[in-house]
């Protein structure tokens, strides 16, 4: 997550969104900083935060 | 959108190297989520090959990667659930990374400093070919961490390579207008 939003401040210009009519369908779909941020929030919501539980659970154990 | 995916499997591939199988495998949703993802991935890729084919090498070469990434998906799948017990099972991930830098190398036909997108087909390609070593070791040696941690790696510099493609800014320099073109789609 901390990789897309240092991503997107560093170089705004691959935020397409930015400046909406300078580019077509696809480069508006497909922002790379914000599919990488995403992709943090996708693995901390559905995998790191139950895996932590199990690792606590196992250890514990 | 592949970068994404390539990304997301090679943080949760990380996380299982870290943890280890234990305590990965104790969700089902864990379990089959690597090679269920694989195996999606694989179907997406049918839709790339017909809507992304400029000839029929680029339609050979993603209806190659697609079957493979369908093949180790499901295989893996198997592998998961118990179904299919054999180790060799494990040697369809070395041969879909094989076959898809084969095939990353195959379609492009340009050299590497021509674009940006020739660039990352080459990277993108090698990175696949020599990847195919650490699953292919890891078939015979689940237990050793260089593989797995190799393997994840992998999976991070192709994510790295694929969004660097997304890039419409000059990389090489001199970029020709037609290879411009190429990098931008």
């Amino acid at each position: 997550m901390l990789a897309g939003v240092l991503w997107a401040i560093t170089q705004p210009d691959r935020l397409p969104l930015l400046d909406p009519d300078a580019h077509g369908f696809w480069s508006l779909a497909v922002e790379p900083p914000l599919l990488v941020l995403l992709a943090g929030i996708f693995f901390h919501r559905f995998i790191a935060s139950g895996l932590i539980h199990d690792l606590c659970g196992s250890e514990v154990g | 959108m592949f970068a994404t995916g390539f990304l997301v499997l090679a943080a949760c591939l990380l996380a299982q190297a870290i943890v280890g199988d234990e305590v990965w495998n104790q969700s089902a949703w864990r379990r089959y989520f690597f090679p269920g993802f694989g195996f999606v991935m694989g179907l997406a890729m049918w839709g790339v090959a017909v809507l992304a084919a400029g000839s029929t090498i680029h339609l050979l070469a993603h209806c190659a990667w697609a079957q493979v990434m369908m093949l180790a998906g499901g295989a893996h799948l198997g592998l998961a659930r118990g179904k299919l017990q054999h180790r060799f099972w494990r040697l369809t991930m070395p041969l879909a990374l094989g076959v898809s830098g084969l095939a990353f190398l195959a379609h492009e036909e340009h050299g590497w400093l021509y674009s940006r997108s020739a660039l990352v087909h080459h990277i993108c390609g090698w990175t696949l070919v020599v990847g195919a070593l650490f699953p292919l070791g890891g078939a015979f040696r689940p237990s050793s961490n260089f593989f797995r941690l190799g393997f994840a790696a992998t999976f991070v510099v192709l994510a790295i390579a694929l969004f660097a493609l997304r890039d419409s800014g000059p990389v090489l320099g001199n970029v020709p207008s037609t290879a411009r073109g190429a990098a931008s789609r």
